[in-house]
């Protein structure tokens, strides 16, 4: 058994990377690691390791070497035990007891063996060892939780985006919750936004200041590991803790960078990477369908299962409403169409015919040059 | 008392929720001979409701602005006679909370593929459709307690969902149900029902 504070190689990458964020000063929740839970022994060190850990519960998760892979990365596919939440279980469900923290080990030990974690390991070409290193640390009940990108995770700009929900950051990750979103650029919040129509952000899950606080607490860890990061971060009475920090693994695909000289004639969220030109088609309904011929960059207010015909013809789509995860923008992800979404009044300032370039990757529509007879 | 809608609206709100789609393919959404279901699309045709073009080879029926009114008042009408309209409403309200997991692990699958977001694992994607496949299991037997054509978005999930194991274009395809269709197409089926603009 190894305090987090001197986690080495026989830890797990999770674990080092921890133990790095501790020397670098900032704040992790405490905790030990047992880099062989397979072997016997443990067990009988774990009540008093406990004791000098201080009190529970207590997050039981994986180190797995290869999960925090610079190439690949497991993400979630290697199972964590979280204890429940004080509010949907009896305080004695929570595997603080030494008893169950042994058995919630052994359990994350194996979970490296798991028929997915195997699969996902033989897909990518990499060896999953049969036990992992697993990592015990006082659990923290966060007020608000989640993630931040030192990139935009959609169009790679050199921007914090902070993820943020109220209580514990596992259902975001888990992707069952839809987070309200930040994007902070320098140290200065510029803008906050709904990631999606329907949700209500009226009362946020942090605050403005808190927002720049996980993002500058984000650009160290950038700093300190020479990468672009995905860090999960929770915040508990007043106080910032790091969960996890992993690099992100690939960057924005050649190509999809913004450049286009022409004049922007409206912006949006970018909902779908990529580039395209072509001459703009308002459609504002059904009996419309007939003016749009292949190649034209479809504008619209909002897009039903009808328009997936004018979709699949279209050089690039521009709607006025949703956001990221519209299903416009997941039906011209699939169609590997550029998309811009939530342009204000698109459909009535973007002049019809006129040549645009549709940058989904920057969130733009500019001028295009004019084609004769266009 | 669960109502069963007649065969010439179920063909036309199936061109509704398919969006574009042959006589083929409406048939074996709806459960009727094909030779059926052309006799209510011509007769829809005759009336301005619905309108057939094709697309480089390929054919299909779609709605028109005046068949898409039409196919609501119809729908409202059902709706009340069955004494639906509040289970519908209550089933919507839920459904909008569990499409934001769907359209966020669609998300989160594509931009992964795109090569641009954080990697997800196929499994983490499959689970988190499927627990969004079982509270629309919940949904479905509540509204075919009063309308008998929501029956089936389920089973065409679960198949999706089966298939995505091997063949990840199950999870968004447009060219086939796949889980993000069936899921576009009952979002668009419970719009259609209330009479909502998206």
């Amino acid at each position: 058994m190894v305090p987090l504070r001197e986690a080495d190689g026989t830890c797990g990458a999770k674990a080092v990377g921890l133990r790095r964020l501790l020397d670098a000063g900032l704040a992790v929740p405490d905790g030990l690691v047992i880099p062989h839970a397979g072997r016997d022994g443990w067990e009988h060190d774990l009540d008093e390791a406990l004791r000098r850990l201080g009190p529970g519960p207590y997050a039981v998760r994986s180190s797995a070497l290869a999960e925090d892979g610079v190439r690949t990365s497991y993400a979630g596919q290697l199972a964590t035990f979280l204890p429940s939440a004080p509010t949907d279980a009896p305080a004695d469900a929570s595997p603080d007891a030494p008893t169950d923290i042994a058995a919630a080990v052994r359990r994350t030990a194996r979970s490296g063996g798991t028929p997915s974690a195997r699969a996902y390991a033989a897909a990518v070409g990499d060896p999953v060892p049969d036990v992992v290193p697993v990592i015990v640390q006082v659990m923290v009940e966060p007020d608000a939780a989640g993630v931040a990108f030192t990139r935009h995770p959609v169009t790679g700009a050199d921007e914090v985006v902070v993820e943020a929900v109220r209580g514990r950051g596992d259902r975001l990750v888990g992707g069952t919750v839809t987070p309200e979103r930040w994007t902070v650029r320098g140290d200065a919040t510029v803008r906050q936004e709904a990631s999606t129509e329907p949700v209500i952000t009226a009362d946020p899950a942090i605050t403005a200041q808190q927002s720049v606080e996980v993002a500058t607490a984000a650009r160290r860890v950038e700093h300190l590991f020479g990468r672009p990061q995905d860090v999960e971060w929770a915040i508990s009475s007043g106080t910032l803790w790091l969960l996890q920090a992993r690099p992100i693994t690939t960057a924005p695909p050649a190509g999809t960078r913004p450049s286009q000289p022409g004049e922007v004639l409206a912006t949006g969220t970018p909902a779908s990477p990529g580039v395209a030109a072509g001459p703009v088609r308002v459609v504002t309904g059904l009996d419309d369908f007939g003016t749009f011929d292949a190649g034209d960059v479809l504008v619209c207010r909002t897009t039903s299962p009808a328009w997936t015909p004018l979709l699949v013809r279209a050089a690039a789509v521009v709607t006025e409403t949703g956001g990221i995860l519209a299903h416009a923008a997941i039906v011209a992800r699939e169609l590997r169409i550029p998309a811009v979404v939530a342009v204000d009044r698109a459909t009535t300032t973007l002049p019809a015919g006129r040549p645009v370039v549709v940058d989904g990757t920057a969130g733009s529509v500019s001028a295009g040059p004019r084609v004769a007879g266009a | 008392m669960s109502a069963a809608t007649p065969g010439d609206v179920l063909v036309l709100h199936a061109v509704r929720t398919l969006g574009y789609a042959d006589a083929d393919r409406i048939a074996r959404r709806v459960g009727l001979p094909e030779r059926d279901v052309v006799e209510h699309l011509l007769d829809a045709q005759a009336q301005g409701r619905v309108t057939s073009s094709s697309f480089a080879g390929d054919s299909g029926w779609s709605m028109t602005e005046a068949g898409r009114r039409h196919g609501e008042r119809l729908l409202a009408a059902e709706l009340e006679e069955a004494g639906a309209r509040r289970t519908v409403e209550h089933v919507y309200r839920e459904f909008l909370v569990v499409n934001e997991s769907v359209t966020a692990a669609c998300t989160a699958w594509q931009l992964a593929e795109l090569g641009i977001g954080t990697p997800v694992a196929l499994g983490e994607t499959i689970a988190a459709l499927g627990a969004a496949a079982d509270a629309l299991d919940g949904f479905e037997q509540r509204l075919t307690r009063h309308l008998v054509r929501f029956a089936g978005y389920h089973a065409r999930l679960e198949a999706a969902l089966a298939r995505s194991a091997t063949e990840p274009g199950w999870i968004t395809a447009t060219d086939r149900d796949s889980f993000h269709q069936v899921w576009f197409e009952l979002h668009e089926d419970l719009i259609a029902t209330l009479g909502l603009e998206r």
